[in-house]
């Protein structure tokens, strides 16, 4: 099956210019760092790098991604990466419409019309003392708490929140899972890059210091 | 007195894995400013929330406003996370703050729909149609304050007792093994955990009794103020008072650190000195944390460990394929 249409979802590809006329194995080797990581393995094929990942620690930087290939010809970088979160964030708006539906439905089985309406007048039955019939304590009239009034009839009662399953929670969070996905498949690639980058320019930066420092070093003998 | 327990450290790691005593606790990087913000926050947070929730007016303090200051105040303290961190290592990923996200809908829709039947409401309510409890209603004539610290202090000690239960009986700890599986710990990692384990650390005794109801929103706010900071990565500069009183990221580490001896400390909630009260308190704090070495638990595993588990240890013992060692005949 040809999933070429779709998999942009859980895939993150891209390209970036290395900018140098490095060969791949030298690439690679600036680049080593991203992956001794704990359940990394990754081996380089000429010009490919590939990666396999299990149980990554929230601490590892590339956790978010499972496989994927990295090659590299004339100075670009293609890479082209898996990941089972993004995937998986994708389809819980899913999941969460029908345990919403679910939760509703096993609310409605537990408390029919009639054991709702039982229930409510064994409540009423049930809360004997009344905060607005207690005398207020003498120290909160000297540091003027407000006194306690009678609950507004259908209005919330403070310290009361209404826990019955709403289809509203499941919506709140199938929103913010596509959210999620929307900033993850984002934000993903853009750490990745910008990863690169820097571990690109780091190994210049060094390679260039270290050439410094090894002319100064000839200068001064 | 402080002293380090070293432990094979991991290449994430930047500091001490287990620091003990209160001495040698990190401190607050940055300018006067920001040390002053961090040295002070904590108290003048819990002053300020006792403060509205004891004057605010009625209908300025609805569950449905309360619920969206509970909101704001995680928001605000995620948004902490990210100016103080505590540890580097401990910092969200976009992954973990969709796992953590998961378990945070998990708890509000799955766990509280599924064992609705058997939870506190329904305890209590049978408790209060058994017994005439209205005998207790001289409670309601107390101080709010009073009422509000009775209220946290019992739920927190019937908490203490649950937590305490699942670090030393087995059938209790396969639940409670999963959310001990965490590398990290960040505003959300409290609802990290499976189902069983986050309804049975939902139980609560505290509202068995009448209360005003101002006084219950205010043990809310002990929760909110004292509470959240359990699983938060916040550097704060804590007064070293504090630590007598309330829970802290600091206690609350060293619970989840892979030092053995730690894990078996600090079971209090909001209370610590409930911990101090029962000689279980350690202070100190850690920053390598988890089980079995650190290694990550899926949410597929939290989900299925707590019976996979015993099933495992049922097969060892009492399975048909157990190797018996040869008895040599005499």
């Amino acid at each position: 099956m040809n999933l070429r249409f779709i998999d942009w979802i859980w895939r993150v590809r891209g390209t970036l210019d290395t900018g140098s006329n490095r060969s791949p194995a030298e690439t690679f080797g600036k680049l080593d760092s991203l992956f001794q990581e704990e359940n990394t393995f990754h081996w380089i094929e000429g010009d490919t790098l590939s990666f396999t990942k299990s149980r990554q620690r929230p601490q590892d930087k590339m956790s978010v991604f499972d496989s994927g290939t990295l090659r590299i010809t004339d100075g670009i970088l293609r890479y082209d990466m898996m990941s089972k979160a993004l995937l998986a964030c994708f389809l819980a708006p899913l999941a969460f419409f029908a345990v919403g539906h679910f939760g509703v439905a096993f609310d409605k089985w537990r408390n029919p019309p009639e054991v709702a309406a039982a229930k409510a007048e064994a409540a009423k039955k049930r809360s004997l003392v009344k905060a607005e019939d207690v005398p207020m304590n003498a120290v909160d009239q000297f540091l003027g708490a407000p006194t306690p009034e009678k609950p507004k009839k259908g209005g919330e009662e403070m310290g009361k929140r209404n826990r019955k399953p709403s289809m509203t929670t499941a919506y709140v969070f199938m929103g913010i899972f596509f959210a999620l996905w929307l900033i993850g498949r984002v934000l993903e690639n853009h750490l990745f890059r910008s990863r690169v980058r820097k571990q690109l320019a780091e190994g210049t930066q060094s390679f260039s210091s270290l050439n410094r420092s090894g002319m100064a070093a000839a200068h001064l003998e | 007195m402080s002293e380090a327990i070293t432990i094979d450290r991991p290449s994430y790691m930047v500091s001490a894995p287990v620091t003990m005593g209160l001495d040698n606790l990190g401190r607050v990087e940055g300018g006067p400013a920001k040390q002053a913000f961090f040295t002070h926050f904590q108290p003048a947070f819990l002053l300020a929330v006792v403060a509205v929730y004891y004057y605010a007016p009625a209908d300025w303090i609805k569950p449905s406003v309360t619920l969206w200051i509970g909101l704001g105040v995680k928001f605000f303290m995620l948004a902490m996370e990210w100016v103080s961190p505590r540890y580097k290592s401990w910092q969200h990923t976009w992954k973990e703050l969709a796992c953590d996200t998961f378990y945070v809908a998990m708890g509000m829709m799955v766990v509280r729909v599924v064992f609705a039947p058997i939870n506190s409401d329904a305890i209590i309510t049978w408790f209060q149609d058994t017994f005439d409890l209205a005998k207790f209603a001289w409670f309601m004539g107390l101080p709010l304050l009073l009422q509000a610290f009775a209220i946290s202090f019992i739920g927190d000690y019937f908490q203490y007792w649950m937590h305490r239960g699942m670090h030393n009986w087995y059938p209790l700890w396969v639940t409670h093994a999963p959310h001990h599986f965490v590398t990290q710990l960040n505003i959300q990692k409290g609802s990290v955990g499976n189902p069983i384990e986050i309804f049975l650390i939902g139980l609560g005794v505290g509202g068995l009794f009448d209360f005003l109801p101002r006084a219950v929103l205010l043990a809310g706010a002990f929760g909110l103020a004292v509470g959240t900071y359990q699983h938060c990565n916040i550097r704060f500069n804590t007064p070293k008072w504090w630590f007598k009183i309330f829970n802290t990221t600091e206690h609350h580490s060293l619970h989840h650190a892979q030092d053995y001896d730690s894990t078996r400390s600090n079971y209090a909630g909001t209370w610590i000195f409930i911990d101090r009260m029962h000689g279980t308190c350690r202070d100190g704090e850690a920053e390598l944390l988890g089980q079995e070495g650190g290694r990550r638990m899926s949410i597929w595993e939290t989900m299925h460990y707590t019976f996979t588990e015993p099933y495992k240890l049922l097969k060892e013992r009492f399975g048909r394929d157990r190797q018996y060692a040869a008895v040599p005949a005499e």
